[in-house]
């Protein structure tokens, strides 16, 4: 990562991505809320006013959150076109982020009773977006999404051993009132023209279909299946297995592979499918999920000592996927333990929360045993490995922003000392 | 010679005493060099304005009194003044006038100047070394002909033409030169997409310069530097090509040309095939043999050709093997379910090329009394390409007029309209539409070019030999690529370009000393280009259909003023205004998701719902003012300035005016040395100038765009790139001495020029902090310098009556570096192109620097790791590359032999780099010959190293003993898996042998029985004849993307086509 983070690599750098991505959306979002009380608005403008804001205010909280919990330092921009040169920490980055959220609910709240709330928001979210979980929110809805980021915010920014009492308080009372297994969440989806997202290619899934274990672009990692119960119907219903498929030799093993994604699932009827590259089918995660909040509240009771409310909660989310296993009925905070984490490995697949999870379980530190590898030649499927990562946990600033702004005087470190 | 001019003093004293009566003298006047009749010769009597011209048998009539004398006098003669005397017949013969220091020569604005009062370099080609050999491009043919200009021109029919002069100024602007047509700007666009430019595919439409008519040329005048060109304003700070149009004749002319040429590939440049092994991967990649299942229904399992293995790292070749190809999988084809012998190809790809065909006619008319002249014009060019279905034909009428209403007021008129319609441009870069994509980089050395070529026309289907998998019905269709004739017959584009060019104009003579000239000026096209891919092919089928409308009008208003001040000071002096109006307007509409109906090419057809158009309206407007004075002492001391005063609409209200100047001095100093008898003549000139250059368009102030809509959800969005309220023009300061002498009279010459020019507060989009939500922004900042030498030579080594030889030579070394960017930043990226290289403009580096992986290395040596594969560098910002060549040049021999005339043209350029993914896939795809060799034991390098193959790249080990450790050959070896870009990279040097023609003129004896017809030349000529030295494998180191900015890279390169013809020219 550091041998590339130089500015002349432009795109090649890998830590641009994320970050110019996301100022370019907090930047939209400025210009919105610099425009929007000079517009004139028929009806009733101030809710009108208010949903908007609402819906700059809750990208803004996205991209605070994404920009803190991946880069050590960021920049706090709230005008339009403009930047500043003073870094802050990923903590303060992540309090502006909370603090975004808090604005949006103030906004939606400020709104919400209009019946203008819900025109504008109807015309905010794309047409082809308004379907299944994408369906409008209402204003109590749109509020419990904005809690889940905001415990999401927490949990996946703190190691797991070193989360307080308090901070379990907070994300369990912040999942408490977070998204149930009813409610609408901000999910796009693909349609024929392929506006925003194209309909085979929208996600690293869409990308990793394939009719042999070759797959797509993307590979399917031998470890990801190794994370399924036996009988689990998600596996059976998403993947197939092939000959084994051995990658380039310059490459490593990692991406060795016997499995494939299934476009549209085995169907299974009733089973959660991570990939349907057919218009209109696929669900993109752009904020929180039920799936995602539930597992977040299963945590926190864990850690809390309730255990077989935790195990509640997994099974509610295995329900809810359709995984046909039995429900957990350990009380052993250990296997609990284990279940949630192999959980949110497999129903948080290819929702961008792994990298998250790795780190703050010490999996980036301290790599994982036990694993499945394909050796180099094919030939043979260790199920012991032993995987060290190394990879950084928070990366730094990218040198594409730093050549082009330097910090300023009272800026937070923009590398991490790692 | 003293005693003569005291004699003639005496017979002037003598009749000017006597009697004045008036008569009439008729006579002819002839050339020296063959007796030929002159036509258009100013006749004209000493000391009075009366005159007239020769007609086209060169026979004149004057009415003169006693004691006149008469000057005859014609461009590239010597004057001749004849003093009547008592004879009422006088046949002249003008003796041609060598020395290039009396030209004339066109300069700014159609000025004219002598040579040797121009101070600064201005270099002259006549018409008719542009069309010696024959072509629809007048400007491609300029390679070599002048200095200081580089010609860069790709080798698919009608492409565009790289036209710069004294290197690249501007980093992100156009570098292009600016053509004027007897002062009518003409607008020289490229509109190949930027996917087309950086090598990602997509057709070269040519550019739009291109509609000159070259037989309509005199001369072309190339004006270099900013001294010479600061008149026409910011556009012409590039330098100016100054096309001056063939004149109308006294009496009726009329002049046919036509004729015909063959061309065919260069062999040279085009790839040479390994034949001993055939389709397939190897290690590391994915080893496989032969497929493996039944293909003939006998229920027996049987080898098959991996068909959708675009590589030729396969099985090794046994004629006693019998496999199923490709076409036993072609129900309509005569091999169906049958095997045939694994061997290599009879019919390699290069069988794919055709013979190109082009023919050239031209019929000009022309006339002139004393009250008027007019010309029409007609050429009809028609290129058919080395490629299967393609074709360029050009259409052009060009009329002119000028009409004396009265002594002093002179009208005229002139307009140029051009038709040209292509069909089947080639594609280009890598893509699908381009076949080279295959010949030179993924394919099979076992396919038959010829045997694909009946499988298309069996049915005009897609048979392929790339099946994604032969093994089940539904896939037998293509993987990665079509039949090549179904890509040239199904997936071809069709375009036109209409075309109006013209002006009229007001010229009143006030005085003799001042006159005022009013002219309008426009230039307008539509353009139309339409692509296509076919239901069936690979890729999904599309059609897209790009309008485009383009006009610019000019209205000047120049006053120019001439009179000698004193009997050795004259001034030249002018004032005048321009407004420029031109307009830009284009709209795109592509088809989405498919064809609903096969062959129907509409956007309606479209499959999937239809995104808006993309729309463009450019307007732009520049108001200019300017003036110049030229004073000239006594014919050796010229003093000349000129300035300007630009406003364009494309700059800030605040900034938009800008202004810019020059002054130039010329000193004829032989003048002064006298007794020098092998001195002709000589002149030093020096100049200082500074142009302006505005913005590009609509990069002031900040808008949203509007992108495709999300569903029904209209968006608009903020750019990538932010607008910059306070931009200044760019500025050009540029610096010029030269010097020129002629020596033995004029049998030997020279031109030398120094220059040196700085371009500063270039607008270029610098990229910026992201987190302002931009990409970039558009800022005044960088400068680039370039400083160089031109060096032309002329000599005639040997003439006499009956032969002559002559030699001219250009030179040019132009040496660029890039001073400063934005701010801090070291570097901008100008391209990134597929294979990881990109091209930059880095500080303290050559603008054009190609920058990608390299080897590691070790005391100089290449380092290989342990496994004996080079170690190559993780960073890609290592410089590998410089495209712009160290010199360039040309050298042209004509010899005369009584009636016939030979002549050649050696094109030359020395250094610059080109990436090459050609070879950069097709080294490591095994198709190249050079990747089945033998190696160092005499084994075939592609055996197993257990089995005596294997090779050792050369370099050392990381103990720095010379590498040792055998390395399978196998898929990459040589290609880009195991080799850094700066492998690809090659010097682009060539020397080429560019023009050679053979004219015979018929005596004139024998023409003139031919009754009504005054001369017929025959001619037999050849282009690209002889690539006389290269250095890139397998391909033409000219070849290119694209006229524009990004050069040095090398995608599916087009071979070069070797062409000769015959053309036969008629004079009546």
């Amino acid at each position: 990562m550091r041998a590339v983070n130089t500015n002349s690599q432009q795109g090649g750098n890998p830590g641009w991505h994320e970050w110019a991505m996301m100022y370019q959306l907090n930047n939209a979002c400025n210009t919105i809320l610099d425009a929007v009380d000079k517009t004139t608005f028929t009806g009733d403008a101030t809710a009108k006013k208010n949903a908007i804001k609402a819906w700059a205010y809750t990208w803004k909280g996205l991209a605070y959150a994404r920009l803190g919990s991946l880069y050590y330092a960021g920049l706090i921009v709230n005008t339009p076109s403009v930047t500043n040169n003073v870094y802050v920490s990923k903590e303060a980055m992540i309090a502006e982020s909370n603090a975004n959220f808090d604005k949006a609910a103030t906004a939606v709240n400020a709104s919400g009773a209009s019946s203008d709330f819900s025109e504008i928001v109807s015309a905010l979210i794309p047409d082809f977006f308004q379907n299944d979980k994408g369906a409008v929110p209402t204003a109590g809805q749109w509020i419990k999404n904005l809690n889940t980021m905001k415990a999401r915010n927490i949990l996946v920014n703190t190691p797991a051993a070193t989360m307080t009492a308090a901070q379990w308080d907070a994300i369990l009372t912040l999942t408490n009132a977070g998204v149930g297994a009813s409610d609408p969440v901000f999910a796009g989806n693909t349609n024929a023209n392929g506006d925003i997202f194209g309909s085979s290619n929208y996600s690293v899934a869409a990308r990793a279909v394939g009719s042999n274990a070759s797959g797509g672009t993307y590979k399917i990692s031998e470890r990801l299946i190794q994370d399924f119960n036996a009988g689990d119907q998600r596996l059976a219903q998403n993947f197939k297995v092939y000959t084994v498929w051995v990658g380039n030799s310059d490459r490593g093993n990692a991406f060795n592979t016997r499995y494939a994604i299934k476009d549209g699932g085995n169907g299974l009827a009733g089973v959660y499918t991570y990939v349907n590259r057919t218009a209109g089918n696929a669900e993109i995660f752009l904020l929180g999920s039920y799936e995602e909040n539930e597992l977040m509240k299963a945590e926190a009771k864990l850690w809390k000592g309730d255990v077989a409310g935790a195990a509640a909660s997994i099974n509610a989310v295995r329900a809810y996927q359709g995984a046909g296993i039995a429900a957990i009925t350990s009380t052993n905070a250990a296997v609990v333990k284990e279940e949630l984490r192999k959980e949110r490995r497999v129903a948080l697949a290819f929702r961008g929360l792994s990298f998250y999870d790795a780190r703050r379980w010490g999996v980036l530190e301290n790599g994982r045993t036990g694993a499945v590898v394909i050796s180099k030649d094919g030939s043979s499927i260790s199920t012991n490995a032993t995987i060290k990562y190394g990879y950084l946990d928070y990366w730094d600033v990218p040198n594409n922003e730093l050549a082009n702004n330097p910090a300023g005087a009272g800026s937070a470190p923009t590398t991490n000392p790692k | 010679m003293k005693k003569l001019l005291l004699l003639g003093v005496l017979v002037l004293a003598v009749f000017s005493t006597s009697m004045a009566q008036t008569r009439q003298v008729t006579g002819k006047v002839t050339a020296s060099e063959d007796g030929a009749a002159l036509p258009g010769v100013s006749v004209s009597l000493k000391g009075s304005s009366r005159g007239t011209t020769t007609a086209a048998d060169g026979t004149y009539k004057i009415t003169v009194g006693d004691g006149a004398a008469i000057t005859f006098s014609f461009v590239g003669y010597k004057p001749q003044t004849v003093s009547v005397g008592s004879q009422s017949s006088i046949n002249v013969v003008l003796v041609s006038d060598a020395s290039e220091l009396n030209e004339v020569v066109v300069t700014a604005l159609g000025l004219t100047r002598t040579k040797n009062s121009l101070p600064y370099a201005a270099q002259q080609v006549k018409g008719e070394e542009l069309t010696r050999v024959r072509s629809g491009n007048a400007f491609s043919q300029l390679s070599g002909k002048v200095s200081g200009v580089q010609i860069t021109q790709g080798n698919a029919i009608g492409g565009s033409t790289n036209v710069v002069i004294r290197g690249s100024k501007s980093l992100t602007g156009n570098n292009q030169a600016l053509f004027v047509v007897d002062g009518v700007p003409v607008d020289n666009s490229v509109t190949n997409s930027s996917n087309q430019r950086t090598g990602r595919g997509g057709y070269d439409y040519g550019n739009a310069a291109a509609d000159i008519n070259p037989d309509d040329i005199e001369s072309m005048t190339v004006l270099k530097g900013a001294a010479a060109t600061a008149l026409y304003g910011s556009r012409a700070s590039n330098g100016v090509i100054m096309i001056t149009s063939k004149k109308a004749k006294k009496g009726l002319g009329l002049t046919i040309n036509t004729g015909l040429s063959v061309g065919t590939i260069d062999r040279s440049t085009f790839p040479k095939y390994q034949n001993q092994y055939g389709a397939g991967y190897s290690d590391p990649y994915q080893k496989d043999g032969f497929f493996y299942f039944d293909a003939n229904g006998d229920g027996q399992d049987d080898l098959v050709v991996p068909t959708s293995e675009d590589a030729s790292y396969g099985t090794k070749f046994d004629p006693s093997l019998k496999v199923y190809h490709w076409d036993a999988f072609d129900p309509a084809g005569p091999n169906y379910q049958k095997a045939k012998p694994w061997v290599a190809a009879a019919n390699t790809p290069d069988k794919f090329y055709e013979t190109a065909i082009s023919n050239n006619t031209n019929i000009s008319l022309d006339g002139a009394t004393d009250k008027g002249t007019f010309k029409l014009g007609f050429t009809r060019n028609e290129d058919r390409g080395t490629l299967p279905n393609s074709k360029v034909s050009k259409n052009i009428m060009n009329l002119s007029g000028t009409y004396a209403i009265s002594s002093k007021l002179t009208a005229s008129a002139a307009a140029n309209f051009s038709v040209v319609d292509g069909l089947g441009r080639y594609g280009t870069g890598y893509d699908g539409l381009n076949v080279n994509q295959n010949f030179r980089q993924w394919y099979q050395t076992n396919v038959d070019i010829l045997e694909q070529k009946e499988a298309y026309f069996r049915n005009n289907k897609n048979v392929t030999w790339n099946w994604s998998d032969p093994s089940t019905a539904a896939g037998l269709k293509p993987i990665y690529t079509d039949n090549y004739y179904w890509t040239r017959y199904q997936n071809y584009e069709n375009d036109t370009r209409t075309r109006m060019f013209g002006n009229a104009m007001l010229n009143y003579k006030a005085t003799d000393y001042l006159n005022v000239m009013g002219r309008i000026t426009m230039d307008t096209y539509d353009e139309f280009q339409e692509e296509r891919i076919a239901v069936g092919s690979t890729d999904v089928a599309e059609y897209s259909r790009y309008d485009r409308h383009f006009e610019e009008i000019n209205y000047d208003l120049i006053t120019n003023f001439d009179k000698n001040l004193t009997k050795d000071l004259n001034l030249k002096a002018l004032a005048g205004l321009n407004l420029r109006k031109s307009l830009n307007r284009s709209i795109y509409a592509i088809t989405n998701g498919g064809l609903i109906v096969p062959g129907l090419y509409s956007i309606a057809n479209s499959k999937g719902t239809v995104s808006a158009p993309s729309e463009s309206y450019n307007p732009r407007e520049v108001f200019g003012l300017f003036g110049g004075a030229t004073l000239t002492y006594k014919d050796f001391l010229t003093l000349d300035g000129t300035i300007r005063q630009d406003k364009s609409s494309t700059l800030p209200v605040a900034n938009n005016a800008y202004l810019y100047y020059a002054g130039s001095a010329s000193w004829l100093f032989s003048h002064h040395i006298e007794d020098l008898p092998w001195l002709t003549s000589g002149k030093l000139r020096a100049n200082y100038a500074t142009v302006g250059n505005d913005a590009p368009w609509g990069s002031i102030s900040n808008v949203y765009d509007q992108p495709a809509p999300f569903g029904s959800t209209i968006l608009f969005s903020v750019p990538g790139t932010q607008n910059n309220p306070n931009l200044k023009p760019e500025q050009t300061i540029s610096k010029e001495i030269g010097l020129e002498m002629a020596f033995l009279q004029n049998r030997l010459g020279f031109d030398a020029t120094y220059y040196h020019t700085n371009t500063l507060d270039q607008i270029l989009p610098a990229s910026v902090t992201t987190s302002t939500g931009y990409n970039s922004t558009y800022v005044n900042a960088g400068n680039i310098e370039n400083n160089g030498i031109e060096f032309s030579l002329y000599g005639t080594p040997i003439k006499t009556a009956d032969f002559s030889w002559n030699v001219n030579v250009n030179f040019t070394r132009n040496r660029n570096k890039v001073l400063s960017l934005y701010n801090e930043s070291q570097n901008l990226q100008l391209a990134s192109f597929q294979g990881g290289v990109t091209l930059n403009a880095t500080v303290g580096e050559p603008y054009g620097i190609l920058k990608g992986r390299t080897w590691k290395t070790l005391n100089g040596e290449k380092l290989v790791k342990a496994n004996g594969r080079y170690d190559v560098t993780t960073t890609t910002t290592n410089i590998i590359g410089n495209v712009n060549p160290n010199w360039i040049g040309g050298v042209n021999n004509s010899f005369r032999y009584k009636n016939v005339t030979f002549s050649f043209l050696i094109d030359v350029k020395s250094g610059g780099s080109v990436f090459s993914l050609d070879q950069y896939y097709g080294a490591a795809t095994g198709v190249l010959e050079e990747s089945a060799l033998l190696n160092d034991k005499g084994n075939p390098s592609r055996n197993e190293i257990s089995a005596g193959g294997g090779v050792i790249m050369p370099g050392v080990k990381a103990d720095g003993t010379p590498n040792d450790i055998r390395v399978e050959n196998w898929y990459g070896t040589y290609g880009y898996a195991y080799n850094p870009q700066h492998a690809f990279v090659y010097d682009a040097s060539y020397v080429k042998l560019r023009e050679a023609n053979l004219t015979y003129s018929l005596p004139r004896a024998l023409v003139a029985k031919l009754g009504g017809i005054k001369g017929v030349d025959l001619s037999v000529y050849g282009r690209n004849l002889w690539l006389i030295y290269k250095n890139i494998p397998h391909s033409d180191p000219e070849e290119n993307l694209s006229a524009g900015n990004l050069q040095g890279y090398q995608s599916g390169a087009y071979p070069t086509t070797r062409s000769i013809g015959f053309n036969v020219k008629l004079l009546f």
